[in-house]
């Protein structure tokens, strides 16, 4: 099979059938300002464990939306309002201006891509890819027309007979992925469709989803927990944790500006310290004063301070004010990641030198290096990378799996 | 280890061979052969003079697997929606009649509907007309209906049960309001256990004998019933009753091949259990 970045053509020429909203562009006020879902207010409970809490958000027509977060902290239950399968306990969702709370799915203008692509088994790719349109009642030519172009745009000419067993999990997805797009839907949900996908082909199909995005304008609402996913696709990431919003923003803000230090640590690699700002452009951490450029918090005010590893410069011992001994190296390809233990407080720094273990090293912050953030309830949860280990980390994602297959499991009854 | 598992066959194949595939050899050895043991076709032959019993048999079995499907659907359906515990419970009541000894049960319902029994009595005692239930069509009917059901309905709900709610949630996300959930994703992909289902009822019912016999009287003879007299009753010939063994069967097996026509053969997840 030919792989994602081969098929941009196949993407231009299925555009022109397209009547959707045009393609988005940058800097356009008019079109941004357009809101396209609207959630206000909304709470969801289920077993009487609240799920979302005052959750608001708005988005904008044409937007790539990625809520973003660990499982169970509710993102899934966002998308599923919109689609309708969820009914909110309280607060109102609005689509184009008017409140659908109580529109069934099927007359929502909004189609999703479930996590298991859930498609039909007793019908063939053809079959798939035509049910909405043949519900709508659509003549088989348009059908017939439709179909062919949605499988030259997700690369899978020529498969319109095969049944949907005889396909690879890849597959299936684009058939999914055509099937939600044949209805031309005004907002697409993407409840992690690349979940199930190995690594090569998940970035294959970021790219792809991506372009299909851009050149077909429809709102995108992505729903994942890989946070590099979430940054390299979207316009804008929702950074959720226990039914609650941490923070909206572009990608790089979300990286560079992170908000508390739940942000700071799900997203990349964190190394959080507790600090004191002196006063503006002045923060007192690690037993010295740095400057910065962050400013309005006030005099002698804690605060946590993020440095991210890649921002730190290695350099002599007696050059600088922080230094440490090398305890951990581990190769991670473009760099090295090397755990330095600080006055027993333990960095994590890449870097592309590599630094034997036991070494005496100097650390270098400039004053954009370093990232002041308020004090939150997270702030202490993430500490320094002490315990860390890669084998951990895969610890953790499995827990993570599991625990989110039981989620799944549990959806279903 | 290949030769390990041949071996751990060998009683089942034996059993098979001397249960079965003999006793289905002597079938047909009696069906063609005279009581002298000469060959003849006289007996197959001759079937052809109760064609009346055949269809009335057909006719009756296919009424009750009918029936079945039209009642035992929508109860299997709605057994698949509930939550897991009560879902164990309902299909335990469901199989609860089949614990009871099968003679019994339509015992039960020949004192039921019986020109002086439970039902003409209760309808008695308020004031209505007495029906005649009992040795009718209709009775045949009800019997089958009552007795083979159970096996209509497991099947259905197993298959039921099996599809993914995502499916579902998925043709509702794409248009489809309950109605055209229901046809064009729920009950095709339920067609493995319609067949099943239809496969377990059909085949019994167009055979049974004990309940022609008890809730039909003597008017409504069944092929089952036929056969019976062949073998244990007044008319006693075993070739002819291998005859007519041999043609059910191959009524039957005609049937079955018809009925598998409708399974396209892609669907998932089998619908035979038990």
């Amino acid at each position: 099979m030919s792989r994602a970045g081969l098929c941009v053509n196949n993407i231009r020429h299925a555009t022109k059938f397209w009547r959707g909203p045009p393609r988005r562009r940058k800097g356009d006020a008019s079109e941004l300002e357009n809101t396209i879902i609207s959630l206000k207010d909304i709470a969801v409970s289920f077993d009487g464990e609240q799920v979302l809490k005052s959750f608001n958000l708005d988005i904008r027509d044409g937007e790539f939306v990625t809520l973003l977060g660990p499982s169970g902290c509710g993102k899934t239950t966002v998308l599923r309002t919109i689609g309708g399968f969820i009914t909110p306990d309280s607060g109102e969702v609005f689509f184009n201006g008017k409140k659908i709370n109580d529109l069934p799915p099927h007359k929502r203008a909004v189609n999703t891509i479930f996590q298991k692509y859930a498609l039909f088994p007793h019908l063939n790719v053809y079959d798939n890819i035509a049910f909405g349109m043949r519900l709508k009642g659509k003549s088989e030519k348009e059908v017939k027309q439709t179909v062919h172009e949605m499988l030259a745009m997700v690369n899978l000419t020529g498969y319109s007979h095969r049944g949907i067993g005889q396909l690879s999990g890849g597959q299936q997805q684009r058939v999914a992925i055509a099937r939600a797009l044949a209805n031309e839907p005004k907002v697409l949900l993407l409840d992690e469709p690349l979940g199930a996908l190995d690594l090569k082909l998940r970035k294959d199909m970021q790219v792809e989803l991506k372009k299909i995005q851009q050149q077909t304008g429809i709102t995108f609402l992505f729903v994942t927990h890989d946070q590099e996913e979430a940054l390299s696709m979207s316009d804008t990431v929702v950074v959720m944790d226990g039914g609650v919003i941490q923070q909206i923003g572009t990608p790089t803000d979300i990286y560079n500006e992170p908000k508390n230090a739940f942000v700071a640590d799900f997203i990349g690699e964190s190394n959080i310290l507790d600090g004191l700002m002196l006063e503006d452009y002045t923060v007192k951490f690690a037993g010295h004063k740095f400057k910065c450029l962050d400013s309005d918090f006030g005099k002698n005010k804690p605060v946590d301070v993020v440095i991210r590893p890649e921002d730190i410069d290695v350099v002599e011992p007696d050059s600088t004010h922080i230094t440490g001994d090398v305890t951990n190296v581990t190769f991670k390809g473009v760099h090295y990641e090397i755990i330095v233990d600080v006055a027993g407080f333990k960095w994590m720094i890449q870097s592309t030198d590599c630094r034997e273990v036991g070494e005496r090293i100097g650390l270098s912050l400039g004053p954009d290096d370093i990232h002041v953030m308020e004090k939150s309830e997270y702030s202490g949860t993430f500490g320094d990378y002490s315990t860390f280990s890669d084998e951990m980390e895969e610890d953790i994602n499995a827990s993570e799996e599991a625990s989110e297959e039981e989620e799944g499991a549990a959806d279903e009854i | 280890m290949k030769s390990n598992s041949k071996a751990l066959s060998a009683p089942y194949t034996i059993w098979m061979t001397v249960f079965i595939v003999l006793p289905m050899l002597l079938v047909g050895y009696f069906a063609l052969t005279d009581r002298a043991g000469n060959f003849t076709l006289e007996n197959l032959l001759s079937v052809g003079q109760y064609s009346n019993v055949f269809l009335r048999s057909i006719w009756l079995g296919a009424l009750a697997t009918l029936i079945s499907l039209l009642l035992g659907y929508p109860l299997a359906y709605i057994i698949s929606k509930m939550s897991v515990k009560r879902q164990s419970m309902m299909v335990m009541l469901v199989m609860l009649p089949m614990w009871m000894n099968f003679l019994l049960r339509t015992y039960a319902w020949m004192s039921l509907l019986e020109d002086n029994g439970l039902i003409n009595a209760a309808l008695a005692a308020v004031g209505l007309p007495r029906v005649h239930m009992i040795n009718t069509a209709g009775a045949v009917v009800l019997g089958m209906v009552y007795n083979y059901i159970p096996y209509m309905i497991l099947p259905l709900y197993s298959v039921l049960t099996k599809i993914d709610q995502n499916v579902i949630e998925a043709a509702q996300d794409l248009g489809a309001n309950d109605r055209k959930v229901f046809l064009k994703v729920v009950l095709p992909m339920s067609m493995p256990g319609v067949i099943s289902g239809v496969t377990m009822v059909f085949v019994p019912a167009v055979s049974t004998f004990i309940i022609s016999k008890m809730l039909g009287g003597g008017g409504n003879l069944l092929i089952g019933d036929l056969i019976d007299m062949q073998f244990l009753g007044s008319a006693y010939n075993p070739n002819l009753g291998s005859a007519i063994s041999l043609v059910l069967m191959v009524i039957i097996l005609i049937c079955m091949g018809i009925m598998n026509q409708f399974d396209d053969g892609e669907n998932v997840g089998g619908g035979v259990m038990i």
